[in-house]
């Protein structure tokens, strides 16, 4: 990304607790109309990183800028922000109408436009028979809905979302990711998404960061994460995959698997040595799977079970070693059945590959 | 945030300092007066260990002390067994009225010691409610009740009371009575349940409700100097005079560490010999 | 016996044993509001309705000054020792990270000194460091270190389950930290704060053991009533505890129907 696109720039930002270094120069650029998801394991860092944006915490190195503006030194009042957390924080002695109304009562708007932003606020997040009511009287949804308006009301330079769909159920949580999305493709400021769901960051986002021990793992576009992780990190916890261990063979061309009788070509574009151990990761559902009868070449397993989940098929499936894999599959009215032995294999392109303990 | 670090100072040391200066300096005072002597009312500042020795060999302070240990020992633990069954009724019977009850227990105890005393005398007195019923009944007053060692009891039992059942009632509170649901699913029967898993979970606030009670009766002074009558004097009624009409001022501090250790041993005797994760405690955390 | 009847029977005799002790509680003080209020104080029933003794209360200057002056060691306790315990109190739980159990019980620690113990080695440090008899304030900072405890512990188990990060909700909002004290904290928190402040109020208004040996011949209420008490009962003394009796009463009354109204808002 060009300099001149980046809207908020996190420029080489550090932050130490005592010994623990809880963010190790972290530089992310974010454009103006841009979703980004922060997306990394409880205690990677992604929720300090929030924290320092939003100014509720200080960088120990580092600079934080907003339209080209250094912000680090600014107090998070000042930085003119929409944030919304994950238990929503709503005030619990005021009613919606005045948790919605206090950011535009803080930066001392005039009534009239704050009677003006309130109606479209309720409009857009169909708040209006809600206003008078308190948080304590309001659903989960509804309240998420309150936190999200009041995070937008006074029309902030940046929204950022610290897991607000945690506490709901997953109905509704795949219903306000739509909605968030949308949202944000109407109103075109940078939405700043932290998460450790991996699911939530690839349906909502542009873009996905990866933050692993405090340390920016991956940054692309979200179909470029899912699709071909640049690490070994990234390829484990986005999308569910299985790992394989193998070796290259001395003519270089192909990968032998370590514990299985299996292998398969190395694709053209990997660059590895004969002889280099690899790790092999392989998405769930880019696995190939054939009754042994039909002979060919690959793992041999047998269904140990089959769990349906909606559309998919999940085979659980047992490897002669003793080794779990599962595949998912669409659904089929003639499923492979239990105890059948079967051969796992993949298409050479549809894996992963990195050196063994990189 | 503007450092941490500074707020933290400004929270936790201030009030810090405040108990150093007012709560522990006075305390190290008074330790170091009783190592001086006291003649003609005047402060004489040699170390000496005189005040210690009189303590320890004068028969009348040792009475005063035995009899203190045991009417705060008997105290205390009268109003433990009391105070017991009243928390568990009004945790679990006492619904939406919880409240209500648990500030009736406080508000007797707001009202001070010697107004309660006073009110308390009203009842018990030569002239009181209880001998002026029996003489009008044609009886004799009850003489038991009358400036002796029983009337004390009777009020530190009042005095001490409120304070005790709303400790062991905040213990209560707090307590998951689905622990003693899932001990009974285990089989063990009511009996068991209490002695196994309630009675265990809630001992650090019985205690501490138990120390409450024992510290101000081992010192106190004002019951028996005015129910006590003339068997009744006990050690901090003692060590007030010592402040007061004799001016003897480094005996009666001298007096004020002897109290001070004992109820800081009876905290540690409490204290050590519990183990805090057998009693469920969980430390600061929140849960 | 069904285990139902036994519950049943149990829960009974519960209560009977709780309102014998609730009675043995008020009991004293019905009898002294009775008291107060006949010409006969020590058998006052049937009850009467005179109210002499309170007339002879008011018009006793002994009283009044008593009367002013524990309102001023009260007041000036109770705020101190509230603004002492709030600080303890967000120290604590906010700041006090691995050592809060270490500050929790020395913010504690003054409940296990008894009262007359901090009396009278408060007076031992003012003697000797200064020679000083003792005064309105060496009063009001002893009894403040007494109801500090009771203020922090107050504070503390209302605070506990305040979640700091509304603070910080309010300041991305756009409020400065003083202004999301004032219109998030001290809203959320004010039963806690009030609870605090009408304790510690009670607790310097009535005790005697600490003041008795920092205000030298400056009287207060209780010590009034206990230099009265050596001279046998009087009638005024009934009204006089009666009186406080009801300002406690009332107080309490009013924190509960302020906490009932502020449950009903939310």
């Amino acid at each position: 990304m060009r300099q001149s696109d980046s809207y908020i720039r996190i420029d080489n930002v550090s932050r130490r607790y005592g010994a623990v270094k809880a963010l190790d120069s972290v530089t992310l650029d974010i454009a103006k109309e841009e979703f980004i998801a922060i997306l990394g394991p409880s205690g990677s860092g992604k929720s300090t990183l929030l924290r320092l944006i939003a100014g509720l915490d200080r960088p120990t190195e580092g600079h934080i800028s907003f339209e080209g503006k250094d912000v680090t030194g600014l107090p998070p009042h000042k930085r003119g922000i929409g944030m919304v957390f994950q238990e929503f924080l709503l005030f619990p002695h005021r009613t919606v109408r005045e948790n919605l109304a206090f950011p535009l009562r803080m930066r001392r708007e005039p009534q009239t436009v704050i009677d003006e932003r309130l109606e479209w606020v309720a409009g857009v997040l169909s708040l209006t028979a809600l206003l008078d009511r308190y948080p304590s009287q309001l659903s989960g949804g509804q309240q998420q809905r309150v936190a999200l308006g009041r995070g937008l009301i006074a029309r902030p330079t940046l929204l950022l979302l610290d897991e607000p769909l945690a506490n709901l159920d997953r109905e509704l949580r795949q219903e306000m990711e739509v909605e968030i999305r949308r949202y944000q493709k109407q109103l075109g400021i940078p939405f700043i998404y932290v998460t450790h769901n991996q699911e939530e960051a690839l349906s909502m986002s542009d873009r996905i960061a990866v933050i692993h021990n405090g340390r920016l793992e991956a940054l692309d576009v979200r179909q470029a994460i899912y699709d071909s992780p640049p690490t070994p990190f990234v390829a484990r916890f986005v999308g569910k995959s299985t790992k394989f261990q193998g070796t290259v063979t001395p003519d270089g061309k192909t990968v032998r698997l370590a514990r299985y009788d299996h292998e398969f070509p190395l694709p053209p574009q990997e660059k590895f040595q004969p002889g280099d151990a690899l790790d092999v990761f392989v998405k769930n559902e880019r696995f190939d799977l054939s009754p042994k009868s039909e002979g060919g070449s690959g793992i041999v397993c047998t269904v140990s079970d089959i769990v349906l989940r909606g559309p998919f098929l999940e085979y659980i499936l047992e490897t002669d070693r003793g080794d779990t894999v599962i595949v998912v599959k669409p659904k089929r009215n003639d499923p492979l059945p239990i105890q059948e032995r079967v051969l796992l294999s993949w298409a050479p392109s549809d894996c992963h590959i990195f050196k063994a303990g990189s | 945030m503007p450092n941490v670090s500074l707020r933290q100072r400004l929270l936790l040391y201030v009030p810090s300092g405040f108990l150093l200066f007012f709560f522990v300096f006075p305390l190290i005072a008074l330790v170091v007066l009783s190592f001086w002597q006291t003649e003609n009312y005047k402060i004489v500042r040699e170390l000496t260990l005189n005040n210690y020795v009189t303590l320890a060999t004068e028969g009348a302070y040792i009475t005063f002390f035995l009899r203190s240990l045991m009417m705060a020992v008997g105290v205390s633990v009268t109003l433990v067994v009391m105070a017991w069954p009243i928390a568990y009724f009004i945790v679990r019977y006492g619904g939406r009225y919880r409240i209500i009850l648990s500030l009736l227990l406080v508000i007797p105890f707001l009202s001070g010691e010697v107004l309660r005393l006073i009110a308390l005398q009203g009842m018990l007195g030569p002239a009181g409610l209880v001998n002026g019923m029996l003489v009008r009944m044609g009886a004799a007053p009850l003489r038991l009740i009358m400036y002796s060692n029983v009337a004390s009891f009777i009020a530190f039992i009042y005095l001490y009371l409120p304070l005790v059942v709303t400790t062991v009632y905040l213990s209560l509170i707090n307590f998951d009575f689905r622990l003693a649901h899932a001990a009974n699913a285990c089989g063990a029967n009511r009996f068991r349940v209490f002695t196994e898993v309630v009675w265990p979970l809630n001992l650090s606030g019985t205690l501490v409700g138990f120390m409450l009670a024992f510290i101000p009766t081992l010192s106190a002074s004002l019951v028996p100097r005015f129910l006590g009558g003339p068997n009744g004097t006990l050690y901090g009624m003692s060590m007030s005079q010592q402040f007061g009409e004799s001016g003897t001022w480094a005996l009666g501090a001298a007096m004020g560490v002897v109290l001070f250790l004992f109820s800081a041993l009876a905290l540690a005797i409490l204290s050590f010999g519990v183990d805090l994760r057998r009693t469920g405690f969980t430390g600061m955390g929140r849960q | 016996m069904s285990p139902h009847v036994s519950d049943a029977i149990a829960k009974w005799l519960l209560a009977a044993f709780v309102i014998l002790v609730f009675a043995f509680l008020y009991m004293p003080i019905v009898h002294i509001l009775f008291a107060s209020l006949s010409s006969r104080p020590n058998f006052p029933y049937p009850p009467e309705f005179n109210f002499a003794s309170y007339v002879r209360l008011s018009n006793n200057t002994v009283y009044q000054s008593a009367f002013l002056n524990s309102l001023l060691l009260a007041s000036c306790t109770a705020v101190l020792s509230t603004v002492l315990g709030f600080l303890a109190t967000i120290g604590v739980l906010r700041f006090g990270g691995r050592r809060a159990l270490f500050y929790a019980i020395l913010f504690a620690a003054p409940l296990f000194v008894s009262e007359i113990m901090l009396g009278i080695s408060s007076m031992a440090l003012y003697y000797l460091l200064f020679e000083l008899q003792g005064n309105m304030v060496t009063a009001i900072i002893a009894n403040a270190v007494h109801c500090f405890s009771f203020c922090f512990l107050i504070m503390a188990a209302m605070l506990y389950k305040y979640d700091w990060r509304m603070n910080e909700a309010a300041i991305v909002c756009g409020a400065s930290p003083v202004r999301s004290f004032l219109e998030i904290m001290l809203p959320i928190t004010w039963p806690a704060i009030m609870g605090s402040l009408i304790t510690a109020f009670v607790l310097s208004l009535n005790g005697l053991d600490i003041s008795f040996y920092l205000l030298g011949a400056t009287p207060t209420m209780p010590s009034v009533a206990w230099g009265a008490l050596r001279y046998g009962v009087k009638p005024e003394l009934y009204a006089l505890s009666t009186l406080i009796n009801l300002v406690v009463f009332g107080l309490v009354l009013g924190l509960l129907v302020s906490i009932r109204l502020k449950r009903k808002d939310a």
